[in-house]
């Protein structure tokens, strides 16, 4: 197994994989208090909308509480949560796509950066990341959010996702191409920053 | 199993990745959503012991009308948070323009049949009943500063109907009710107010008003949410 020693998130996830455990067994309040963020950002990726980002993270830990027995403490708490989130994206896209709704890209998230123009230029580079996801189908930006961003395991995505590792590997690596074209063409329309 | 190998991304794609990795969820509405949620799992979510949040029914060897008056609140306190969430969703997030991204043309959904995502949770819940959805209606309008006034009024009242309730004071419960329906013959928490009424007539012994009153909402309104609760109550009639 390759290891991604480079990504700090090898080791907050290795970290997260306790927490996790005592999260989930602690009760539904620390799993939300630990994890709502992620949530919401976590639907805000796979192209919520903001208006419904508050209904879908609600939507979200229901699902959660009522399937909280299942959670294997021996895996990590974030794909586990991911999974819900994937879930409860892709009914709402559905949904959306039946009444022709326009399934408009996620607004960029708030951030505390440190100057008003490194917080602007972070807002900037969030704001083209969401919308360089979107180009990405739906099952394989899930994989690239959850490999790329969150810095999961592929065995932990397989395991999310229910999908065999090696499909997971294929289709991060189309993600990748996507999400490489659609920065280049998003960033040639803007012209440079 | 042999492990396909990825090149590294390009340090440019990295560094913007970074960025969005870095985002913060916004607190205020996080913590609407978690009310919702306490209210949607149950009162027992409110609790100080967080381990409390997993109990999916009222605790063994309540009364009837304890148990009653768990499903009151527990639905009265979900539409609200609905109705309250309703006039706050709405309001734009506080960002500078500069912050927001530029539009672009709108995405097609792309139907996943080729390689349908199956994760492990669709196979879960395929065993269990579907969830309450909020399919997203047409925008309500946005709440007025009275309007906003006049629900956190009505609220006030209804909460303290709920409290009376709460130590068995029908009596006061139900003229707070009186009180809410004086002032807010229009209001927004009429139907909770209905059930909280029908649970105060029963507390107070006066079954026959309790059944013609929850008959009387039935009529007027036969598909609001708090069916259930005022069943509950009439059902712990002796």
């Amino acid at each position: 197994m390759r290891v991604r020693a480079a990504n700090p998130l090898v080791v907050a996830a290795a970290e997260e994989r306790i927490l996790g455990s005592a999260e989930a067994t602690g009760g539904l309040r620390d799993l939300f208090r630990g994890h709502a963020g992620y949530v919401w950002n976590t639907l805000r990726r796979l192209g919520v909308p903001p208006a419904d980002l508050e209904d879908l993270t609600h939507d979200v830990f229901l699902r959660v509480h009522r399937h909280l027995a299942q959670y294997d403490p021996t895996r990590a708490v974030r794909p586990w949560l991911f999974g819900f989130a994937f879930r409860v994206a892709s009914q709402y896209r559905r949904r959306a796509y039946r009444r022709h709704e326009v399934f408009g890209e996620p607004e960029a998230a708030a951030h505390a950066g440190t100057t008003p123009e490194e917080q602007m230029a972070a807002a900037e580079d969030r704001a083209l990341v969401l919308e360089a996801l979107q180009a990405i189908e739906l099952g394989r930006r899930a994989v690239f959010v959850l490999y790329e961003i969150d810095g999961a395991t592929m065995k932990d995505i397989g395991d999310s996702l229910g999908i065999p590792v090696n499909t997971a590997y294929s289709r991060l690596r189309v993600a990748r191409t996507e999400f490489t074209d659609a920065v280049r063409k998003l960033r040639s329309g803007r012209g440079p920053r | 199993m042999r492990v396909p190998v990825l090149p590294p991304l390009d340090p440019e794609l990295v560094a913007l990745i970074a960025a969005e990795r870095e985002a913060a969820a916004p607190g205020p509405a996080l913590d609407r959503v978690w009310s919702r949620v306490a209210r949607s799992v149950g009162p027992v979510a409110d609790a100080e012991d967080p381990s409390s949040a997993l109990s999916h029914a009222a605790p063994r060897g309540l009364t009837a009308a304890a148990r009653n008056l768990a499903v009151a609140t527990f639905v009265a306190g979900g539409v609200t948070g609905a109705v309250i969430h309703a006039m706050w969703v709405r309001r734009p997030v506080a960002l500078p323009e500069a912050h927001r991204p530029p539009s672009v043309a709108p995405v097609v959904p792309v139907q996943s049949s080729a390689e349908p995502p199956t994760p492990e949770v669709d196979r879960v819940e395929a065993k269990v009943p579907p969830p309450r959805t909020h399919v997203p209606v047409g925008p309500p309008p946005a709440p007025t500063p009275s309007a906003a006034s006049s629900l956190a009024a009505e609220r006030a009242i209804l909460d303290r109907a709920r409290a009376s309730l709460a130590s068995n004071d029908g009596k006061r419960a139900l003229a707070l009710t009186e009180d809410h329906a004086r002032r807010y013959p229009l209001g927004l928490l009429g139907e909770e107010r209905e059930a909280i009424a029908i649970q105060a007539l029963v507390l107070e012994g006066r079954y026959d008003e309790a059944r013609a009153r929850a008959a009387r909402f039935e009529a007027r309104s036969p598909n609001s949410l708090f069916h259930p609760a005022v069943e509950a109550t009439l059902e712990s009639i002796p």
